[in-house]
């Protein structure tokens, strides 16, 4: 390997070069994750041959080298692959420079480009061209009446892949700023470079029903309960697919459509069914007695509910107390539920005190309203005393039932809407804290989580005022829940 | 006007004057016209178990409630609630579920009793009345405020899909 240095923006670079056929296989990280995403190697024949195909331009640039001399500098981070010419850019040059680059070194010009900027050739070629081209920029650039001089670099970028295909995650765990902001997302990238979940960690699913047959989730599925009817399983009736929807954003272990704690093991619950006239039927005793068996049989530590409504109930209400407090040995379970979508105050149960009520955001950063940007003017999120705080909730990928059911013909469904999407993605975040600090008690998670969430901002940049409108960051829960422990 | 206790505050119920709950075991044996029940039946929607929700003709809602047949459906914070015969009480102070305990014997004829584990008992009414269950869950919240004494509700809620799932579209990645 050998270094060069160059001047750019007024500093020097090194440029550590490789033997382009000995790089190290390109191996991408997706922008603004420090995780390695595994992109296809590109080998030195196939890069010199594309660029001379490609280019009669470039192939002269590369004149005199082939494959086996061509050097080049991997990028990590980027995926870029840059290779180095043997010739020299100079922008900005009176004359006398050009006449000095000329006389002195014996470099000609190739080409003359706008705004005064030159491209010249070293005299050499091959790698002799190349390292005279780095030693002609920075020599010219110290003389000091140039504004830039360095070689002229070639590179080989990997194609960007375009939001909403198969290979790119949701906005929801990592937002590249495609029709949204960039950045507002519950930074699952950076989470995952600490832990995906744990299988000790279950997480029951209150629900009408999940499909546990799912390709997806059944590798998760640990504990199966069906409080509606007699089944031995808590798979649901019908097209009724909220529920395998609401696991999916938790647990999904589909590799283009995760969940945002897909090692953690699955508890499936029924407690609801629809009319089919537009409401879901639930027997509070019988939603009493669930969430008991989560927490005494089922070993759930953290308890999602995308449901609600109605008035208060205590028979409800002392179950889940009895799984906060005594759940996980007396650490606590951590209990998690939708506020609702109709704009109006929290919903029972999310409002109880030590539940985590969990309201809608959009891919802007925005509280969902009927007239947040994301466009969908039929439902807002709820708001005001019970809501701890927001997660995505907009336009969601997520699993469906398996097969031609549900809300789609296939397995999965890009477009679930709802703070019943919002719920489980605090419920996931609570999974993975759990699996890096299984000793905290549920109170002490409820309090990470909602600490460490990201304040929205108001359209003149100040943090918002309002009750709970800060935004899922599990990144930085976990951290705050490692360093807690 | 009815209502219920939640976290020690009073929850008013309206009563749904044209819909009844009706109990489908009960009601197969009513002494009603088979016309009749089957009018019924055709225009009900199942809620929970053998609970149906329906209209009921007048002309036959006393002899549904000799049959103990119907229960009243209440409104309350956007959500439908029927109370059913059947009441859950939770008490840990010794004393009070002492008191609690004594009133009940007093009332062994017309109440029956179970308590799967100490402190945890569930009442019914020998009715069969969820009306009657309501009374009684209030009775012991206002005479001995217990941890827990509560009828069994069932409840309507809004399907979180409603308004949600008619808008998903079918979408595959790549618009494919």
């Amino acid at each position: 390997m050998a270094t060069y240095k160059y001047y750019a923006a007024g500093r020097v670079r090194r440029f550590h070069a490789s033997p382009l056929r000995t790089a190290a296989p390109v191996a991408a990280l997706a922008a603004g994750s420090r995780e390695p995403v595994p992109v296809a190697a590109l080998d030195s024949g196939q890069v010199a041959n594309v660029i001379r195909s490609r280019s009669e331009w470039l192939g002269i640039l590369l004149e005199g080298m082939t494959e086996f001399d061509l050097l080049a500098q991997s990028d990590l981070c980027s995926g870029a692959v840059t290779l180095p010419t043997h010739s020299v850019i100079v922008d900005g040059a009176r004359a006398s420079e050009l006449r000095w680059l000329r006389d002195r070194l014996g470099f000609e010009t190739v080409r003359e480009g706008r705004q005064g900027k030159v491209l010249l050739r070293a005299p050499q070629g091959g790698n002799a061209g190349v390292a005279a081209a780095f030693s002609a920029g920075e020599r010219l650039f110290r003389r000091g009446n140039v504004a830039a001089a360095h070689p002229n670099f070639i590179r080989a970028l990997p194609v960007i892949t375009r939001p909403g295909t198969a290979t790119s995650l949701g906005w929801n765990l990592q937002n590249d700023g495609h029709d949204g902001l960039y950045g507002a997302d519950v930074h699952a990238r950076a989470a995952w470079t600490i832990t995906r979940g744990s299988p000790e960690v279950r997480v029951a699913v209150l629900d009408e029903g999940v499909d546990t047959t799912h390709p997806s989730l059944r590798p998760a599925v640990v504990a199966e309960l069906d409080a509606v009817g007699v089944n031995s399983h808590a798979r649901p009736d019908g097209d009724d697919a909220h529920g395998t929807a609401c696991a999916g954003v938790i647990l999904s272990r589909d590799a283009a459509v995760p969940g945002l704690a897909p090692l953690s093991s699955l508890v499936a619950v029924r407690i609801a069914r629809g009319d089919g006239n537009g409401h879901w039927i639930l027997d509070d005793f019988d939603t009493a007695d669930a969430i008991d068996w989560c927490w005494e049989d089922a070993r759930a530590a953290v308890l999602s509910n995308s449901w609600g409504g109605g008035p208060p109930t205590d028979v409800v209400a002392h179950a889940f107390e009895r799984a906060r407090t005594r759940g996980r040995g007396g650490l606590g379970c951590v209990l998690v539920a939708a506020v609702g979508n109709d704009q109006s105050p929290v919903n029972f149960p999310a409002r109880l005190p030590l539940v985590l009520g969990v309201g809608a955001s959009n891919s802007w950063d925005e509280i969902k309203t009927r007239t947040s940007r994301d466009g969908e003017s039929w439902w807002g999120s709820n708001h005001g005393p019970g809501l701890d705080l927001l997660a995505p909730g907009v336009r969601i990928p997520t699993t469906d039932l398996h097969g031609p059911r549900g809300y789609s013909r296939g397995d999965f469904v890009y477009d679930f809407n709802g703070t019943s999407a919002s719920a489980p993605h605090v419920a996931g975040a609570a999974a993975l804290l759990l699996a890096v600090a299984p000793r905290l008690t549920a109170s002490k998670i409820r309090d990470i989580i909602i600490g460490t969430a990201d304040p929205l901002r108001t359209a003149s940049g100040r943090r918002s005022q309002r009750a709970g409108a800060r935004r899922l960051n599990a990144y930085a829960a976990l951290r705050a829940a490692m360093r807690a422990t | 006007m009815p209502y219920f206790y939640a976290a020690g505050k009073r929850v008013t119920l309206t009563v749904e004057s044209s819909l009844w709950a009706l109990d489908t075991e009960a009601l197969a044996v009513a002494l009603i016209g088979e016309s009749i029940r089957k009018r019924i039946l055709a225009n009900s929607r199942r809620l929970r178990g053998k609970y149906v929700l329906a209209h009921v003709p007048s002309s036959a809602l006393e002899s549904l409630r000799a049959a103990h047949a119907v229960q009243p459906v209440y409104r309350s914070a956007d959500a439908m609630l029927v109370a059913l015969p059947e009441v859950r009480v939770e008490e840990s102070r010794p004393e009070t579920l002492r008191r609690l305990r004594a009133w009940i014997d007093l009332r062994r004829g017309s109440i029956e009793v179970s308590e799967a584990e100490a402190g945890r008992l569930t009442l019914r009414p020998a009715s069969g009345d969820g009306v009657e269950a309501l009374a009684i869950a209030n009775e012991l919240q206002e005479e001995f405020t217990p941890e827990l004494a509560e009828a069994r509700f069932i409840r309507s809620i809004e399907d979180p899909n409603l308004n949600l799932k008619a808008r998903i579209r079918p979408h595959r990645p790549n618009g494919a």
